[in-house]
């Protein structure tokens, strides 16, 4: 900027001493005149004749190498400035005729995902309670079976225990007695002992 | 030929065109018109339609003239009509002021601005005269003779071109001369300056010139006549 600056005013500076020294050798040369001031001569009617016929040559010429295809270009450039609006407008439109599509197609797939989202929580929902009625059904088989292998255990240590305490008493009965029964002969009595003693155990 | 050595005479005849004499300032005219048609030839040559470089400045001087001057005329068909001649009193009055800027001109024999002599600005006062006639008629047909019942009106008629050739013609005239008694009388900065102001002067006749045709042509093209 400040180098343009610095051309401009050199180019003016060197653009003053040439008129200026043109002026001074015309002076010294004594082509340059001093104005007196006096009016051209009037009328002059070449100059007016050749001045009218140099305007209408200029006139044809504006005509011919200016105007003319200025304004043809500029009706050009109104017809692609106009077509490049009815495209613009056109594509506006698509554009607008796609994005109301695309809104719908938007809206459809939330309205899906929607739908997915219920159905697999549906879906979730049912297995959790499959599974817990399953899992309770399984607790309620293994409490049933639980419950019947106590009792049958039960049982078993019952009659155990009534075996045990048969062999207790016929111990305590030969060492009473001194003296051998046989088994066959005092179970009987032990049997009825044992049951008697048992049902106060138990 | 005789060369009267006084600012403003030297409209002398510099040839002769077969009987009819050319004179020095004719010439000058002549070299003005064929820069013009020069710089407009090859700015329009290869018109683009991103305009670049000097298409850039003949579209500007069209768009400029017809929406400045043009905008006086309120009739949209007389304005389109006459924008390339308001154009053409434009660019030949700007011209030729700037042309006595050159170095020399007003002091070199021969070397005068065309629109210092007041044929030069009868000629371009009459074809404005004459274009606000014509675009009258065309606008109005018969009609535009009411106009002529008042006689101010006619009187109207001659003196809008006679101001015009005086009005730019004094000016010019004016400047020209002061330039060339300040030149004589102090050749160092003062001319300069007085050629800065000058800049302006040509540009504000060109725009004046043009103004008032465009206004005269339009009063002529509206209907109220």
């Amino acid at each position: 900027m400040r180098n343009r600056k610095v051309f401009w005013s050199s180019a003016l500076l060197l653009s003053m001493l040439m008129v200026l020294g043109l002026a001074g050798t015309c002076l010294a040369e004594g082509v340059l005149h001093e104005a007196s001031g006096e009016t051209p001569a009037f009328p002059n009617l070449y100059v007016i004749g050749w001045t009218l016929v140099d305007f209408l040559i200029l006139l044809a010429l504006l005509y011919k190498f200016a105007f003319n295809p200025v304004k043809a270009m500029l009706e050009q450039r109104t017809h692609t400035i106009e077509g490049n609006l009815e495209h613009a407008e056109t594509l506006k439109k698509e554009m607008e005729q796609l994005k109301m599509e695309a809104e719908a197609a938007l809206i459809e797939a939330k309205q899906e995902s929607q739908a997915i989202l219920v159905r697999a929580q549906k879906s979730a929902d049912d297995l959790r309670e499959s599974m817990i009625a399953s899992t309770q059904e399984e607790i309620a088989a293994m409490k049933v079976k639980a419950e019947r292998d106590i009792a049958d255990a039960t049982e078993q240590a019952r009659q155990q225990l009534r075996e045990d305490a048969a062999n207790l008493a016929i111990l305590a009965a030969e060492k009473l007695l001194e003296r051998s029964i046989t088994d066959e002969d005092n179970l009987k009595f032990v049997k009825q002992f044992v049951n008697e003693a048992g049902d106060l155990v138990c | 030929m005789d060369f009267t050595a006084v600012f403003g005479m030297w409209d002398a005849e510099l040839f002769r065109l077969g009987p009819i004499p050319v004179d020095h300032l004719i010439v000058t005219q002549w070299v003005i018109i064929a820069l013009f048609a020069l710089v407009a030839f090859f700015a329009t040559r290869r018109m683009k339609m991103v305009p670049r470089g000097a298409q850039n400045i003949i579209e500007m001087l069209i768009e400029k003239v017809d929406g400045f001057f043009g905008g006086i005329i309120e009739n949209e068909q007389a304005r389109w009509r006459v924008t390339p001649v308001l154009c053409a009193f434009f660019v030949f009055i700007l011209l030729s002021n700037y042309s006595g800027l050159l170095p020399g001109a007003g002091s070199v024999e021969g070397f005068q601005p065309p629109t210092g002599n007041w044929n030069t600005t009868l000629a371009l006062a009459l074809c404005a005269a004459a274009t606000v006639q014509i675009i009258g008629f065309k606008q109005n047909g018969m009609h535009y003779l009411h106009r002529f019942k008042n006689p101010i009106n006619i009187l109207e008629e001659v003196t809008h071109p006679m101001s015009l050739m005086l009005r730019l013609f004094g000016n010019i005239f004016a400047e020209e001369t002061i330039l060339v008694a300040l030149l004589a009388l102090a050749p160092f900065m003062i001319p300069s300056a007085i050629m800065g102001l000058s800049v302006l002067l040509g540009a504000i006749q060109a725009l004046v010139f043009t103004l008032l045709t465009a206004s005269y042509i339009g009063s002529a093209a509206s209907k109220g006549h």
